[in-house]
Protein backbone atom coordinates (compact mmCIF):
# COMPACT_ATOMS: atom_id res chain seq x y z
CA UNK A 1 0.00 0.00 0.00
CA UNK A 2 1.30 3.43 -0.76
CA UNK A 3 1.60 6.44 1.72
CA UNK A 4 -1.79 8.29 1.19
CA UNK A 5 0.22 11.77 1.48
CA UNK A 6 2.91 11.72 -1.12
CA UNK A 7 2.04 8.39 -3.22
CA UNK A 8 5.56 7.09 -3.59
CA UNK A 9 6.73 5.19 -0.83
CA UNK A 10 5.45 2.41 1.10
CA UNK A 11 2.51 3.35 3.65
CA UNK A 12 4.31 1.59 7.32
CA UNK A 13 1.78 3.52 9.85
CA UNK A 14 -1.47 2.63 9.67
CA UNK A 15 -4.32 3.76 11.81
CA UNK A 16 -7.96 4.35 12.49
CA UNK A 17 -9.96 6.68 14.16
CA UNK A 18 -13.30 6.83 14.79
CA UNK A 19 -14.60 10.79 14.58
CA UNK A 20 -18.08 11.24 15.62
CA UNK A 21 -19.11 7.93 14.57
CA UNK A 22 -17.20 7.87 11.28
CA UNK A 23 -14.31 5.36 10.84
CA UNK A 24 -11.48 7.11 9.03
CA UNK A 25 -8.11 5.38 7.92
CA UNK A 26 -5.13 7.02 7.83
CA UNK A 27 -2.07 5.34 5.86
CA UNK A 28 1.58 7.15 5.70
CA UNK A 29 5.27 6.56 4.95
CA UNK A 30 7.51 6.94 8.00
CA UNK A 31 8.58 11.06 6.00
CA UNK A 32 5.43 12.39 5.49
CA UNK A 33 4.22 10.48 9.43
CA UNK A 34 7.51 12.98 10.70
CA UNK A 35 6.36 15.70 8.88
CA UNK A 36 2.61 15.79 9.17
CA UNK A 37 3.29 15.37 13.26
CA UNK A 38 5.33 18.69 12.93
CA UNK A 39 8.47 16.81 14.15
CA UNK A 40 12.05 17.85 15.65
CA UNK A 41 15.14 16.71 15.92
CA UNK A 42 14.92 15.07 19.20
CA UNK A 43 12.12 13.14 18.91
CA UNK A 44 12.92 9.36 18.60
CA UNK A 45 10.24 7.53 17.10
CA UNK A 46 12.31 6.20 14.45
CA UNK A 47 14.37 5.38 17.17
CA UNK A 48 12.27 2.40 17.50
CA UNK A 49 10.88 1.70 13.95
CA UNK A 50 7.54 3.48 15.42
CA UNK A 51 7.45 0.25 17.24
CA UNK A 52 6.17 2.08 20.76
CA UNK A 53 4.29 4.49 19.08
CA UNK A 54 2.45 2.25 16.47
CA UNK A 55 1.84 0.12 19.28
CA UNK A 56 0.38 3.62 20.80
CA UNK A 57 -1.76 4.26 17.47
CA UNK A 58 -2.89 0.44 18.12
CA UNK A 59 -3.32 -0.21 21.46
CA UNK A 60 -6.17 3.00 22.35
CA UNK A 61 -9.41 1.95 21.62
CA UNK A 62 -10.95 4.29 19.00
CA UNK A 63 -13.68 5.32 21.58
CA UNK A 64 -11.12 6.60 24.37
CA UNK A 65 -9.09 8.35 22.15
CA UNK A 66 -11.91 10.69 20.84
CA UNK A 67 -12.86 12.15 24.53
CA UNK A 68 -10.29 12.22 27.36
CA UNK A 69 -8.79 15.66 28.09
CA UNK A 70 -5.72 16.39 30.51
CA UNK A 71 -7.40 18.69 33.28
CA UNK A 72 -4.53 20.01 33.68
CA UNK A 73 -3.62 21.06 30.31
CA UNK A 74 -6.35 20.37 28.02
CA UNK A 75 -4.20 18.14 25.75
CA UNK A 76 -6.40 15.19 24.08
CA UNK A 77 -5.76 11.62 23.75
CA UNK A 78 -6.35 12.83 20.02
CA UNK A 79 -3.17 14.68 20.00
CA UNK A 80 -1.30 11.88 21.84
CA UNK A 81 -1.75 9.74 19.06
CA UNK A 82 -1.27 12.66 16.05
CA UNK A 83 2.14 13.73 18.36
CA UNK A 84 2.95 11.14 20.03
CA UNK A 85 3.63 13.25 22.29
CA UNK A 86 2.45 14.54 26.16
CA UNK A 87 1.21 18.38 26.99
CA UNK A 88 2.30 18.56 30.66
CA UNK A 89 3.53 16.97 33.64
CA UNK A 90 0.35 15.49 34.32
CA UNK A 91 -0.80 14.00 31.31
CA UNK A 92 0.98 11.22 32.27
CA UNK A 93 -1.27 11.08 34.95
CA UNK A 94 -4.70 11.90 33.25
CA UNK A 95 -3.66 9.06 30.41
CA UNK A 96 -2.14 6.58 32.76
CA UNK A 97 -4.41 3.93 31.52
CA UNK A 98 -3.56 4.47 27.59
CA UNK A 99 -0.15 5.22 27.53
CA UNK A 100 0.94 2.37 30.66
CA UNK A 101 1.35 -0.55 28.25
CA UNK A 102 3.37 1.93 25.70
CA UNK A 103 5.73 3.10 28.69
CA UNK A 104 5.98 -0.44 30.32
CA UNK A 105 7.43 -1.19 26.93
CA UNK A 106 9.75 1.59 26.39
CA UNK A 107 11.68 0.49 29.54
CA UNK A 108 10.93 -3.51 29.55
CA UNK A 109 8.47 -2.99 32.27
CA UNK A 110 11.94 -1.28 34.69
CA UNK A 111 11.05 1.92 36.52
CA UNK A 112 12.97 4.49 36.80
CA UNK A 113 16.56 4.12 37.94
CA UNK A 114 18.60 7.08 37.18
CA UNK A 115 19.40 9.79 38.90
CA UNK A 116 16.96 12.03 41.17
CA UNK A 117 16.38 15.40 41.93
CA UNK A 118 19.13 16.21 45.34
CA UNK A 119 16.38 17.48 46.33
CA UNK A 120 14.03 14.87 46.63
CA UNK A 121 17.10 12.42 47.82
CA UNK A 122 17.67 14.81 50.66
CA UNK A 123 14.24 15.56 51.69
CA UNK A 124 12.95 11.97 52.27
CA UNK A 125 15.37 8.70 52.20
CA UNK A 126 13.89 7.04 49.51
CA UNK A 127 12.83 3.84 51.79
CA UNK A 128 10.07 6.35 53.38
CA UNK A 129 8.63 7.93 50.27
CA UNK A 130 5.10 7.39 49.56
CA UNK A 131 5.54 7.41 45.66
CA UNK A 132 8.15 4.69 45.86
CA UNK A 133 5.76 2.55 48.07
CA UNK A 134 2.83 3.37 45.18
CA UNK A 135 5.67 2.33 42.27
CA UNK A 136 6.39 -0.68 44.10
CA UNK A 137 2.75 -2.16 44.82
CA UNK A 138 1.84 -1.78 41.00
CA UNK A 139 5.04 -3.80 40.16
CA UNK A 140 4.08 -6.31 42.05
CA UNK A 141 0.38 -6.33 40.57
CA UNK A 142 2.01 -6.60 37.23
CA UNK A 143 4.52 -9.33 38.33
CA UNK A 144 1.71 -11.27 39.80
CA UNK A 145 0.07 -10.67 36.39
CA UNK A 146 2.83 -12.05 33.80
CA UNK A 147 3.67 -14.85 36.66
CA UNK A 148 6.84 -13.56 37.43
CA UNK A 149 6.69 -15.28 40.96
CA UNK A 150 10.21 -14.07 41.67
CA UNK A 151 10.43 -10.78 40.98
CA UNK A 152 6.96 -10.68 42.70
CA UNK A 153 8.29 -12.27 45.95
CA UNK A 154 11.42 -9.77 45.93
CA UNK A 155 8.87 -6.80 45.10
CA UNK A 156 6.53 -8.28 47.89
CA UNK A 157 9.21 -7.79 50.68
CA UNK A 158 10.41 -4.88 49.56
CA UNK A 159 6.91 -3.34 50.50
CA UNK A 160 6.69 -5.33 53.55
CA UNK A 161 9.61 -3.39 54.85
CA UNK A 162 8.77 0.14 53.68
CA UNK A 163 5.67 -0.56 55.72
CA UNK A 164 7.24 -1.77 58.93
CA UNK A 165 5.66 -5.35 58.72
CA UNK B 1 36.34 28.78 22.31
CA UNK B 2 33.87 25.88 20.56
CA UNK B 3 33.63 22.46 21.58
CA UNK B 4 35.08 21.63 18.18
CA UNK B 5 38.31 23.36 18.65
CA UNK B 6 39.58 21.31 21.86
CA UNK B 7 42.11 18.79 20.75
CA UNK B 8 40.46 15.16 19.67
CA UNK B 9 42.69 13.07 22.87
CA UNK B 10 41.57 9.82 21.17
CA UNK B 11 39.02 9.74 18.09
CA UNK B 12 40.84 8.00 15.37
CA UNK B 13 36.75 7.09 14.62
CA UNK B 14 34.93 8.33 17.24
CA UNK B 15 34.97 12.32 16.11
CA UNK B 16 32.99 13.40 19.33
CA UNK B 17 30.79 12.48 22.25
CA UNK B 18 27.30 14.23 23.37
CA UNK B 19 25.34 13.59 26.24
CA UNK B 20 21.98 15.43 26.23
CA UNK B 21 19.74 15.44 29.34
CA UNK B 22 16.39 16.82 29.25
CA UNK B 23 14.05 18.64 31.90
CA UNK B 24 11.27 20.63 32.41
CA UNK B 25 9.65 22.80 35.21
CA UNK B 26 7.10 21.47 37.33
CA UNK B 27 5.48 24.63 37.26
CA UNK B 28 4.57 24.66 33.96
CA UNK B 29 3.04 22.87 30.61
CA UNK B 30 5.49 22.15 28.33
CA UNK B 31 6.71 24.30 25.46
CA UNK B 32 4.25 23.30 22.89
CA UNK B 33 1.57 23.98 25.19
CA UNK B 34 2.99 27.44 25.45
CA UNK B 35 1.92 30.64 23.91
CA UNK B 36 5.21 32.76 23.58
CA UNK B 37 4.52 35.08 26.52
CA UNK B 38 3.93 31.88 28.32
CA UNK B 39 7.83 30.53 27.01
CA UNK B 40 9.35 33.39 27.73
CA UNK B 41 7.84 33.60 31.29
CA UNK B 42 9.51 30.33 31.53
CA UNK B 43 13.05 31.30 29.89
CA UNK B 44 13.41 34.02 32.42
CA UNK B 45 13.03 31.80 35.16
CA UNK B 46 15.93 29.52 33.87
CA UNK B 47 17.92 32.77 32.37
CA UNK B 48 17.82 33.94 35.84
CA UNK B 49 19.83 31.38 37.29
CA UNK B 50 22.98 32.13 35.08
CA UNK B 51 22.65 36.12 34.50
CA UNK B 52 26.03 37.13 35.99
CA UNK B 53 27.95 34.27 35.61
CA UNK B 54 31.11 34.69 33.59
CA UNK B 55 30.85 31.34 32.68
CA UNK B 56 27.77 31.79 30.60
CA UNK B 57 26.89 33.64 28.04
CA UNK B 58 23.28 33.90 26.90
CA UNK B 59 21.54 34.16 23.41
CA UNK B 60 18.28 34.95 22.22
CA UNK B 61 17.35 32.89 19.40
CA UNK B 62 14.81 35.53 17.54
CA UNK B 63 17.32 38.30 17.97
CA UNK B 64 19.83 35.99 15.96
CA UNK B 65 20.34 36.45 11.74
CA UNK B 66 19.11 33.38 10.02
CA UNK B 67 23.20 32.90 8.97
CA UNK B 68 23.94 32.74 12.95
CA UNK B 69 21.07 30.32 13.52
CA UNK B 70 22.18 28.16 10.66
CA UNK B 71 25.65 28.25 12.47
CA UNK B 72 25.15 27.05 15.63
CA UNK B 73 23.12 23.99 13.87
CA UNK B 74 26.12 23.58 11.79
CA UNK B 75 28.43 23.11 14.96
CA UNK B 76 25.63 20.94 16.33
CA UNK B 77 25.24 22.92 19.19
CA UNK B 78 21.01 23.47 18.31
CA UNK B 79 19.10 21.22 16.71
CA UNK B 80 17.65 22.45 12.94
CA UNK B 81 13.96 22.27 14.55
CA UNK B 82 14.95 24.94 17.28
CA UNK B 83 16.73 27.69 14.60
CA UNK B 84 13.05 27.30 12.85
CA UNK B 85 8.95 28.28 13.54
CA UNK B 86 8.59 30.62 16.53
CA UNK B 87 10.96 32.15 17.54
CA UNK B 88 9.49 33.64 20.62
CA UNK B 89 11.05 32.68 24.44
CA UNK B 90 13.75 30.65 22.74
CA UNK B 91 17.54 30.82 24.52
CA UNK B 92 20.87 29.33 23.93
CA UNK B 93 22.72 29.36 26.67
CA UNK B 94 26.36 28.70 26.67
CA UNK B 95 29.71 27.31 28.17
CA UNK B 96 32.13 29.28 28.35
CA UNK B 97 34.74 27.03 26.53
CA UNK B 98 31.89 25.83 24.11
CA UNK B 99 31.03 22.75 25.49
CA UNK B 100 27.84 22.77 27.09
CA UNK B 101 24.53 24.44 25.47
CA UNK B 102 21.34 24.42 26.69
CA UNK B 103 18.41 25.24 24.22
CA UNK B 104 15.76 26.83 26.44
CA UNK B 105 12.24 25.81 25.05
CA UNK B 106 12.99 23.18 22.42
CA UNK B 107 10.43 20.13 22.71
CA UNK B 108 11.59 20.59 26.23
CA UNK B 109 12.40 23.55 28.71
CA UNK B 110 15.65 22.43 28.94
CA UNK B 111 17.75 20.29 26.68
CA UNK B 112 21.05 20.76 28.03
CA UNK B 113 24.26 19.07 25.91
CA UNK B 114 27.39 18.69 26.39
CA UNK B 115 30.06 17.73 23.30
CA UNK B 116 33.39 16.42 24.00
CA UNK B 117 35.63 15.67 21.31
CA UNK B 118 36.63 12.09 20.86
CA UNK B 119 35.46 9.60 22.17
CA UNK B 120 34.84 10.76 26.55
CA UNK B 121 31.29 9.59 26.96
CA UNK B 122 32.24 9.53 30.78
CA UNK B 123 33.76 13.03 31.20
CA UNK B 124 30.77 14.29 28.57
CA UNK B 125 28.60 12.80 31.56
CA UNK B 126 30.82 13.93 34.63
CA UNK B 127 30.21 17.88 33.31
CA UNK B 128 26.56 17.53 31.78
CA UNK B 129 25.63 16.26 35.55
CA UNK B 130 27.39 18.97 37.07
CA UNK B 131 25.72 21.54 34.92
CA UNK B 132 22.51 19.85 35.57
CA UNK B 133 22.76 20.09 39.10
CA UNK B 134 23.91 23.86 39.24
CA UNK B 135 20.33 23.97 37.33
CA UNK B 136 18.59 21.96 39.66
CA UNK B 137 19.42 23.38 42.91
CA UNK B 138 17.52 26.44 41.98
CA UNK B 139 14.84 25.23 39.82
CA UNK B 140 12.17 22.42 40.78
CA UNK B 141 12.25 19.76 37.55
CA UNK B 142 8.93 17.62 36.95
CA UNK B 143 9.95 14.55 38.30
CA UNK B 144 7.80 10.98 39.17
CA UNK B 145 9.56 8.09 40.99
CA UNK B 146 8.76 5.76 38.43
CA UNK B 147 8.68 7.80 35.30
CA UNK B 148 11.37 9.52 35.87
CA UNK B 149 12.44 13.06 34.21
CA UNK B 150 9.03 13.85 32.34
CA UNK B 151 9.74 14.97 29.20
CA UNK B 152 7.30 16.04 25.90
CA UNK B 153 8.10 12.84 24.19
CA UNK B 154 7.94 9.52 25.89
CA UNK B 155 10.47 8.18 24.57
CA UNK B 156 12.80 10.54 26.88
CA UNK B 157 11.15 9.75 30.26
CA UNK B 158 13.66 7.91 32.87
CA UNK B 159 17.01 10.15 32.84
CA UNK B 160 15.89 12.22 29.84
CA UNK B 161 19.70 10.83 28.47
CA UNK B 162 20.45 10.22 25.07
CA UNK B 163 24.11 9.49 24.78
CA UNK B 164 25.23 10.11 21.36
CA UNK B 165 28.67 9.04 19.86
CA UNK B 166 29.61 10.66 15.88
CA UNK B 167 31.41 8.01 14.35
CA UNK B 168 33.51 8.06 11.23
CA UNK B 169 32.68 4.41 9.66
CA UNK B 170 33.89 4.99 6.18
CA UNK B 171 34.91 1.39 5.45
CA UNK B 172 31.54 -0.17 6.97
CA UNK B 173 29.66 1.77 4.52
CA UNK B 174 32.20 0.86 1.87
CA UNK B 175 31.50 -2.49 2.10
CA UNK B 176 27.66 -1.46 2.62
CA UNK B 177 27.42 -3.40 6.14
CA UNK B 178 25.09 0.00 7.34
CA UNK B 179 22.35 -1.52 6.87
CA UNK B 180 22.66 -5.35 9.15
CA UNK B 181 24.79 -3.30 11.76
CA UNK B 182 21.75 -0.28 12.10
CA UNK B 183 19.06 -3.46 12.27
CA UNK B 184 21.63 -5.52 14.94
CA UNK B 185 22.35 -2.08 17.03
CA UNK B 186 18.53 -1.53 16.80
CA UNK B 187 17.77 -4.78 18.77
CA UNK B 188 20.43 -4.07 21.37
CA UNK B 189 18.52 -0.91 22.12
CA UNK B 190 20.62 1.61 20.10
CA UNK B 191 20.13 3.81 16.85
CA UNK B 192 22.58 4.93 13.49
CA UNK B 193 21.63 7.53 11.88
CA UNK B 194 23.03 10.87 9.66
CA UNK B 195 25.21 13.36 10.72
CA UNK B 196 22.44 16.30 11.88
CA UNK B 197 20.12 14.02 13.17
CA UNK B 198 17.14 12.06 12.34
CA UNK B 199 16.50 11.41 9.18
CA UNK B 200 19.45 13.19 7.13
CA UNK B 201 22.19 11.62 4.91
CA UNK B 202 25.15 10.54 6.17
CA UNK B 203 27.98 13.00 5.12
CA UNK B 204 31.58 11.54 4.48
CA UNK B 205 30.57 8.48 6.64
CA UNK B 206 29.94 10.04 9.80
CA UNK B 207 27.34 8.47 11.85
CA UNK B 208 25.37 9.25 15.05
CA UNK B 209 25.09 6.21 17.39
CA UNK B 210 23.17 6.65 20.30
CA UNK B 211 20.81 4.89 22.65
CA UNK B 212 16.84 4.43 22.28
CA UNK B 213 16.20 3.58 25.79
CA UNK B 214 16.29 6.40 28.14
CA UNK B 215 14.43 4.33 31.81
CA UNK B 216 14.79 1.55 33.47
CA UNK B 217 18.99 2.11 33.40
CA UNK B 218 20.87 4.04 35.34
CA UNK B 219 22.69 7.00 33.21
CA UNK B 220 26.26 5.24 34.43
CA UNK B 221 24.77 1.63 33.16
CA UNK B 222 23.28 3.27 29.54
CA UNK B 223 26.98 4.93 28.79
CA UNK B 224 28.31 1.60 29.96
CA UNK B 225 26.29 0.09 27.68
CA UNK B 226 26.78 2.56 24.80
CA UNK B 227 30.40 2.33 25.07
CA UNK B 228 30.38 -1.70 25.01
CA UNK B 229 28.47 -1.34 21.58
CA UNK B 230 30.59 1.33 20.40
CA UNK B 231 33.90 -0.77 21.04
CA UNK B 232 32.03 -2.97 18.42
CA UNK B 233 31.49 -0.89 15.82
CA UNK B 234 35.03 0.90 16.26
CA UNK B 235 36.55 -2.54 16.52
CA UNK B 236 34.52 -3.67 12.48
CA UNK B 237 35.60 0.02 11.11
CA UNK B 238 39.14 -0.88 11.88
CA UNK B 239 38.99 -4.36 10.48
CA UNK B 240 36.89 -3.23 7.88
CA UNK B 241 40.16 -0.70 6.85
CA UNK B 242 42.37 -3.26 7.28
CA UNK B 243 40.52 -5.43 4.96
CA UNK B 244 39.93 -2.67 2.06
CA UNK B 245 44.70 -2.30 3.00
CA UNK B 246 44.88 -5.86 1.88
CA UNK B 247 42.36 -6.08 -0.77
CA UNK B 248 42.71 -2.50 -2.49
CA UNK B 249 46.55 -1.96 -1.49
CA UNK B 250 47.91 0.80 -3.62
CA UNK B 251 44.74 1.90 -5.43
CA UNK B 252 43.17 2.86 -1.98
CA UNK B 253 46.37 4.94 -1.11
CA UNK B 254 45.88 6.32 -4.39
CA UNK B 255 42.25 7.41 -3.62
CA UNK B 256 43.62 8.59 -0.25
CA UNK B 257 46.31 10.70 -1.84
CA UNK B 258 44.27 12.04 -4.52
CA UNK B 259 41.65 13.36 -2.42
CA UNK B 260 44.69 15.03 -0.44
CA UNK B 261 45.70 16.81 -3.58
CA UNK B 262 42.52 18.03 -4.58
CA UNK B 263 41.60 19.65 -1.11
CA UNK B 264 45.09 20.91 -1.31
CA UNK B 265 44.86 22.32 -5.12
CA UNK B 266 41.32 22.72 -6.06
CA UNK B 267 40.12 25.88 -6.59
CA UNK B 268 36.10 25.23 -6.04
CA UNK B 269 34.89 22.76 -3.89
CA UNK B 270 31.31 22.15 -2.74
CA UNK B 271 30.61 21.39 1.17
CA UNK B 272 29.50 18.16 -0.08
CA UNK B 273 33.09 17.15 -1.80
CA UNK B 274 34.55 18.42 0.68
CA UNK B 275 32.75 15.71 3.37
CA UNK B 276 34.05 13.09 0.78
CA UNK B 277 37.40 14.23 0.79
CA UNK B 278 38.43 14.80 4.45
CA UNK B 279 36.59 11.84 5.01
CA UNK B 280 39.69 10.28 2.81
CA UNK B 281 41.64 11.40 4.57
CA UNK B 282 41.00 11.40 7.69
CA UNK B 283 40.94 7.72 6.72
CA UNK B 284 44.36 8.23 5.32
CA UNK B 285 45.57 9.89 9.06
CA UNK B 286 44.00 7.16 11.19
CA UNK B 287 45.39 4.45 9.04
CA UNK B 288 49.21 6.19 9.54
CA UNK B 289 49.50 6.78 5.40
CA UNK B 290 49.44 10.05 5.64
CA UNK B 291 51.56 12.05 8.55
CA UNK B 292 51.22 15.73 7.43
CA UNK B 293 47.82 16.64 8.49
CA UNK B 294 46.47 16.83 11.29
CA UNK B 295 43.03 15.23 12.42
CA UNK B 296 41.93 17.87 14.89
CA UNK B 297 42.62 20.11 11.88
CA UNK B 298 40.15 18.16 9.82
CA UNK B 299 37.90 17.58 11.80
CA UNK B 300 37.52 21.48 12.50
CA UNK B 301 37.54 22.56 8.90
CA UNK B 302 34.18 19.83 8.32
CA UNK B 303 32.27 22.30 10.70
CA UNK B 304 34.50 25.65 9.95
CA UNK B 305 33.86 25.42 6.13
CA UNK B 306 30.15 24.83 6.11
CA UNK B 307 28.10 27.58 4.40
CA UNK B 308 26.84 29.25 7.34
CA UNK B 309 29.63 29.73 9.23
CA UNK B 310 32.03 30.54 6.14
CA UNK B 311 29.72 33.37 5.25
CA UNK B 312 29.57 34.43 8.54
CA UNK B 313 33.49 34.35 8.64
CA UNK B 314 33.87 35.62 4.87
CA UNK B 315 31.28 38.64 3.91
CA UNK B 316 32.08 37.67 0.14
CA UNK B 317 31.06 34.36 0.79
CA UNK B 318 27.22 35.20 0.29
CA UNK B 319 26.13 33.35 -2.70
CA UNK B 320 27.35 29.52 -3.30
CA UNK B 321 30.01 30.04 -5.98
CA UNK B 322 32.00 32.54 -4.29
CA UNK B 323 31.66 29.91 -1.22
CA UNK B 324 33.49 26.80 -3.09
CA UNK B 325 35.58 29.45 -4.04
CA UNK B 326 36.53 30.82 -0.69
CA UNK B 327 36.31 27.27 0.82
CA UNK B 328 39.05 25.93 -1.87
CA UNK B 329 41.24 28.81 -0.88
CA UNK B 330 40.96 28.36 3.11
CA UNK B 331 41.65 24.13 2.42
CA UNK B 332 44.58 25.47 0.42
CA UNK B 333 46.12 27.27 3.33
CA UNK B 334 44.78 25.05 6.17
CA UNK B 335 46.21 21.61 4.55
CA UNK B 336 49.39 23.70 3.11
CA UNK B 337 52.07 20.81 2.07
CA UNK B 338 54.77 20.87 5.10
CA UNK B 339 58.01 20.03 3.26
CA UNK B 340 60.46 17.43 4.96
Amino acid sequence: MLCQHCNLKPAVFHYTEVVNGLKEETHLCAGCFEELRGDSESSVSNDFGGGWLESMLFGLPARSRTIKRCPACGWTSADIVKTGKVGCSDCYKAFEAELGPSLRRLSAGEPHKGRIPAKLKNATAPMDDPNRLHALKRQLKEAVDKEEYEKAASLRDQIREMEGN
Amino acid sequence: MVWYEHENPNGSVVWSTRIRLAANLASSPFPARLTSSGREEAANKIKSIFEGNQNYSIMQIDRLTPLERAAFTEAHMASPAFMQGDLAGRLLILSSDGECAIMVNEEDHIRLQCIKVGYQPQEAYKKALDVFRFMEEKLEFSFDPELGYLTHCPTNLGTGMRASLMMHLPSLAHFERMPALSNALNKAGFTLRGLYGEGTMPGGGIYQLSNQISRGFSEEELIKRLMKVAEQVVQAEEEGRKERKEKEGISLEDRIFRALGVLRHARTLTSTEMYALISDVRMGVAMGLINDVNMSNLDQLLIDMLPAKLTLANGEADNAAARDAIRAENMRIALKEVKN
